[in-house]
């Protein structure tokens, strides 16, 4: 599903080398969970967008289920996006301006076979947001923000979720009934799961872990 | 959800600097439609004036002046011209009618016009396809032909032969024949502005525009009909028998005025005419010309001259108006791209969302565009009200009713300013576009 090779990236305004990132190989299987843990600064969250394609490599190959990324134009970089990955964050980047249900709704418009009318609905009544459809990001707790962003990000019915430190801002028991809804929809719909995370414990619940500084 | 529901979203978010900015783009709109419908109106009612008869006979000069004192009942005469042209133009085939016009008597500021009667038979407004006679709101014309006014004409020059320096004075006691010239029929807003009604008696003055002398008390003038708004001058003028100007006292011949020139107050102000299309007109136009003591104009090319000189004026007006348009978008330009650093984590999240840059662009520059697109509709509705608040007035002014139904020209103008609407906001569009998904993804502001 995912074949990383020869990547090389780099910051062109970091001090010393810049470089940030150089492996040869690094491949997660279709529907893998993998927990990508590191130092803070070693590069968790530049790996993800090169994964999601809003970050170029300097040299290699980003593919996505067959797909070189660097092979397209950025707009279809942002098609492939749109049409294949779900995205969840750490501040989980609701839209301060659209109710929940039209959050939800942002995580299709831009895919192709967009408009699905209901899923939005279903998927919020998965994560027990049912009655908050209309609400505004900013009345809800941080833990219903977050069900909204991962409502939001399965609303393309994605093939690569990638998730950075998506319990990061939650309480324990918050954090645990997330990544818990996270994994098993991965499982049950065969999504690829990537996530960032400092948390031992969290990076405990996946298949298998990988350390940035490692992969170097 | 749509891009236009998110652009609508995005405006509504930022309410009123939306309505500010929008409502500066309606002001302009207003003001330029406006401007452009009365100047439209202004010229069509002055097309419309043209129309009352094809050529217009005067003494040689200016014509222009010509054509604005014998028609338009404005600036003072350049001189007269003989009867005898009167009559030979009368007398020439392919004339269809004329009427022989005698200015300079005014009552209260409105211009006294010396006439025949067949004016009231014979004029049609609006041009040849439209021809509608002239209606009496009140009372109905006098009667004063051409033979009664070439009997007075003879009269008159035997009179001043006979009395040669002595003033040719007619004296109006043992010629009461003479006072049933003593009639007038008044336009429409004559009648509004001096309040004079069928039976009302006045007595004109000397001169026009107030800078007249003396009132010619003796021709006490009785009022029997009242025209019908037309929308030209006529509205403004209080029309009498011609043979009136010529007994009135003050308008006799003295010596030193050469009989026959241009100073002889026995000739005529001008000769109204109309003629057959075509090849008559030409040649009557052309002979005409080669006189040494006459002109013919159209008075149609004269107008056309007249807004070729205004328009310049116009287009000034038009380019203000325009210019309050172009600021009303900097302003739009300016609100919009005062937002964008607020916005970034906003265009970030789209684009991890999978929008591209161009959608990001399409975003803001749709709202900038929606902005110049509403504030354009409500502008124009601004300019209906405006123009259908004056339309009375420029009816009666111009016999044009300006339109407020949104014609061919308004969908352009809404067009235009839409367009240049999404221009303005392509300079924080391009911002928008620039901004780097990753970078503010990864801050928490
Ligand atoms: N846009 C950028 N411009 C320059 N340098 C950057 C940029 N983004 C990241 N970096 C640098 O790249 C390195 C890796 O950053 P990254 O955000 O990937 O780390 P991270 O592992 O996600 O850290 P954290 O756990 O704190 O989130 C850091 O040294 C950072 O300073
Ligand atoms: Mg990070």
């Amino acid at each position: 599903m995912i074949h990383l090779q020869n990547i090389h990236k780099s910051y062109p305004s970091d001090a010393d080398s810049g470089l940030v990132l150089g492996f040869e190989d690094w491949r997660v299987a279709r529907g893998g969970q993998v927990a990508l843990i590191g130092e803070s600064g070693s590069g968790k969250t530049t790996l993800l967008n090169l994964l999601s394609g809003l970050v170029q490599p300097d040299s290699g190959i980003v593919s996505i289920d067959g797909t070189d990324l660097a092979q397209l134009s950025e707009a279809q970089r942002d098609r492939f996006r749109a049409d294949h990955i779900g995205y969840v964050f750490q501040s989980f980047h609701l839209l301060d301006g659209y109710s929940v249900k039209e959050n939800v709704e942002l995580g299709a418009v831009f895919a192709k076979g967009h408009p699905q009318p209901g899923r939005a609905v279903e998927l919020l009544e998965a994560v027990g947001l049912g009655h908050r459809l209309q609400h505004m990001p900013r009345q809800l707790s941080v833990g219903q923000q977050a069900r909204v962003a991962f409502a939001r990000a399965l609303m393309n019915r994605p093939k690569l979720l990638l998730a950075d430190e998506p319990t990061g801002a939650l309480d324990y028991e918050n954090g645990k009934q997330v990544l818990a809804m996270l994994l098993q929809t991965a499982r049950e719909s065969n999504i690829t799961v990537v996530c960032a995370t400092h948390d031992m414990e969290v990076a405990a619940a996946f298949e298998s872990t990988v350390r940035v500084e490692d992969l170097q | 959800m749509r891009l236009h529901t998110m652009v609508l979203r995005n405006l509504k978010r930022r309410q009123l600097a939306s309505i500010l900015t929008g409502l500066s783009v309606s002001l302009g709109v207003g003001l330029f439609a406006t401007v452009g419908a009365l100047r439209e109106a202004s010229e069509q009612g002055f097309n419309r004036s043209a129309s009352i008869c094809d050529m217009l006979v005067g003494a040689k000069g200016s014509g222009l002046q010509l054509t604005l004192n014998a028609l338009y009942h404005m600036g003072q005469s350049q001189g007269n011209v003989p009867y005898a042209v009167y009559e030979e133009i009368a007398a020439t085939p392919g004339v269809l009618w004329s009427v022989p016009l005698a200015v300079g008597d005014s009552f209260r500021g409105q211009r006294i016009v010396g006439v025949t009667s067949n004016l009231f038979s014979d004029v049609h407004l609006g041009g040849a396809n439209l021809a509608e006679p002239l209606a009496f709101a009140d009372g109905g014309p006098f009667a004063y032909s051409r033979a009664e006014f070439a009997e007075l004409k003879s009269e008159l020059g035997q009179a001043a032969a006979e009395h040669s320096s002595e003033a040719a004075h007619v004296d109006h006691d043992h010629n009461a024949h003479l006072k049933s010239m003593f009639k007038a029929v008044v336009g429409a807003d004559v009648a509004r502005n001096t309040g004079l009604m069928v039976g009302s008696k006045f007595t004109p003055a000397h001169g026009v525009e107030g800078v007249g002398g003396g009132g010619h008390q003796e021709a006490e003038t009785e009022v029997v009909g009242v025209l019908e708004p037309t929308g030209t001058p006529l509205d403004r003028a209080i029309l009498i028998p011609i043979g009136a100007y010529y007994v009135i006292a003050g308008h006799e011949a003295t010596a030193d005025m050469v009989a026959g020139g241009t100073r002889d107050p026995r000739g005529l102000s001008a000769v109204m005419l109309s003629t057959k299309a075509g090849f008559y007109r030409t040649r009557i136009f052309r002979s005409l010309n080669d006189r040494l003591d006459a002109q013919a104009v159209y008075p149609s090319q004269e107008v056309r001259k007249l807004f070729s000189i205004i328009g310049q004026g116009d287009m000034v007006l038009r380019l203000i108006t325009a210019l309050i348009v172009v600021v009303a978008l900097v302003g739009v330009m300016v609100a919009i791209y005062n937002t964008m650093g607020a916005r970034r984590r906003e265009f970030a999240i789209l684009r991890a969302l999978g929008a591209r840059r161009s959608t990001i662009l399409g975003l803001v520059t749709g709202e900038s565009a929606v902005i110049a697109l509403l504030g354009g509709v409500v502008g124009l509705g601004l300019a209906g009200v405006l123009i259908y608040a004056v339309t009375d007035q420029v009816h009666a002014a111009t016999g044009v009713r300006v339109t407020v139904v949104p014609g061919a020209a308004e969908l352009q103008l809404l067009a235009a300013v839409t367009l240049a609407g999404a221009v303005a906001g392509l300079i924080p569009a391009l911002s928008a576009y620039r901004t780097e998904a990753a970078y503010y993804l990864s801050s928490n502001i």
